[in-house]
């Protein structure tokens, strides 16, 4: 018998091929595909999530939930009328110049991706310039950085000095993240926000999804 | 076997502070302690965020050379800082400059800098492509690099490939690449020798130090000769003993034994 929480079971256990029959089942019960992914995908990355926070699970539990996530999502998508399921927005996301650290940063891509983002990485040891034309071409309205040290954290500025150059600042919504980051250095560059970890981050990121669509 | 100490390093919180309020009985304790845990060399790195490393840096490797009496590895991700340190370094062993890679810019900057011969270099397995995920890839790197440090006329001996560590948590096979290219560097550069942090492997799991020091282990084994460690851990510098008699690098298990008597062995 399918059910909610079995297919909440399988997102989280990272059992892919369950996770395609509970979602298929729901689907024959005549449940509506946004509500599949509300209650069943979103519901249990939000739930992986917040245990991550709290130090209860682990990144590779993270990175399968995500994964399985994706794979019920392969179905339940084509499926939508976009009425249902306005394409949400596109976050561009890298680790700043001269950090080439990128274990958090894919995380946390993995996590935007699950929770439906489209998402553009641009890797690691991304120039400003670079930030600002992705923003340009992808037209995309939210902007997340990551670094891992100290003395990269002068690029997040930099990259926010080129988005005001570039007429870009206060267009968009900015994001940063990362072990030296704090509240402080975020207000003191003027990004929007900091994220404390993956879950707070895709947090946000829905704030700002919500944000841009009611300014529409 | 080789046996660097890792922990004077600014990017740990509590060691950045000490670097920027030039905290020298905090430091010097630090250099201390890791000299009587069996470091046979200290890395130092000064890079605090907040600081100047072209003078912190010269000013710790002057305060460590005071405190012990081993060589130190100068770790900097900028030229003009590895530079300053080394005009300041006295121990008649060469020291160690952490790290050169197959990123242009800092080649350019630094191989006027290691072809004095007047000091040692570490070789990252990267370029301005990144790191490569697999062997193959890596292995083609530091191929490429050798090469180029034979014709500026660098002894093999002077070369320390770190083949670079990445997250087991996030890419499961990241370990077993890394001990590949272990063993695939070994192979093919028997004169030069082999350098790997363990930390990397572990991150975003819980237990990390059971991680670090099994890898450690087989790295040992696929022919790591140069290990980069908190000395101060004392299960897996237990590890790297049993590990050194294993490989038969601890002549009549001599080192073994020493450490078993001293008391030094986590069993």
């Amino acid at each position: 018998m399918a059910s909610y929480d079995e297919l909440i079971k399988a997102v989280q256990e990272g059992n892919f091929g369950e996770t395609q029959n509970q979602v298929n089942a729901l689907l024959a019960q005549g449940q509506p595909p946004n509500e599949i992914i509300q209650k069943g995908i979103v519901e249990t990355l939000d739930i992986v999530g917040k245990k991550f926070s709290e130090g209860e699970c682990f990144i590779p539990e993270m990175l399968v939930a995500a994964k399985a996530s994706q794979k019920g999502l392969e179905i339940l998508k084509p499926l939508l009328v976009k009425a249902d399921f306005p394409p949400k927005d596109t976050i561009i996301l890298g680790t700043v110049q001269g950090d080439l650290h990128d274990i958090g940063k894919n995380i946390v891509s993995m996590m935007f991706e699950g929770a439906g983002f489209h998402v553009i990485d641009l890797g690691y040891d991304v120039s400003p310039e670079k930030f600002v034309n992705a923003l340009k071409t992808e037209k995309a309205r939210i902007l997340a950085m990551s670094c891992l040290i100290t003395t990269t954290m002068i690029s997040m500025k930099n990259t926010m000095d080129a988005l005001k150059e570039s007429g870009l600042l206060g267009t968009i919504k900015v994001m940063i993240g990362g072990p030296p980051t704090t509240d402080d250095f975020a207000m003191k560059i003027v990004a929007d926000f900091r994220g404390k970890d993956a879950y707070d981050a895709v947090a946000q990121a829905r704030v700002f999804a919500s944000d841009a669509a009611s300014t529409k | 076997m080789l046996i660097i100490g890792e922990s004077i390093n600014g990017t740990i919180p509590r060691v950045g502070e000490a670097i920027r309020e030039k905290n020298e009985g905090f430091l010097r304790e630090l250099a201390r302690r890791q000299f009587e845990c069996g470091a046979q060399m200290l890395d130092i790195n000064g890079g605090t965020g907040g600081g100047d490393e072209v003078s912190d840096l010269p000013w710790l490797i002057e305060l460590v050379q005071q405190e012990v009496p081993i060589p130190l590895m100068i770790d900097s991700a900028f030229p003009a800082a590895l530079a300053s340190a080394l005009a300041v370094y006295r121990h008649a062993e060469l020291p160690i400059l952490n790290s050169i890679s197959g990123e242009e810019e800092k080649w350019r900057k630094l191989l006027p800098v290691v072809s004095q011969k007047n000091c040692k270099i570490v070789v990252l397995c990267m370029d301005d492509q990144g790191i490569p995920k697999t062997v193959e890839g890596r292995t083609a790197i530091a191929s490429r690099l050798f090469d180029r440090l034979m014709t500026a006329g660098i002894p093999e001996d002077h070369i320390y490939f770190d083949p670079l560590l990445l997250a087991v948590s996030v890419e499961t096979d990241a370990g077993l690449v890394t001990l590949e290219t272990v063993r695939a560097l070994r192979n093919k550069f028997p004169g030069s020798h082999i350098i790997c942090g363990a930390s990397n492997v572990s991150m975003g799991l819980p237990g990390r130090k059971l991680l670090n020091r099994t890898f450690l282990a087989m790295a040992i084994f696929a022919g790591l000769d140069t290990l980069f460690i908190d000395v101060r851990d004392q299960a897996l510098f237990s590890t790297i003993y049993a590990g050194s008699v294993l490989v038969n690098e601890d002549s009549y298990c001599m080192g073994y034994l020493k450490a078993y008597r001293a008391g030094k062995l986590l069993i």
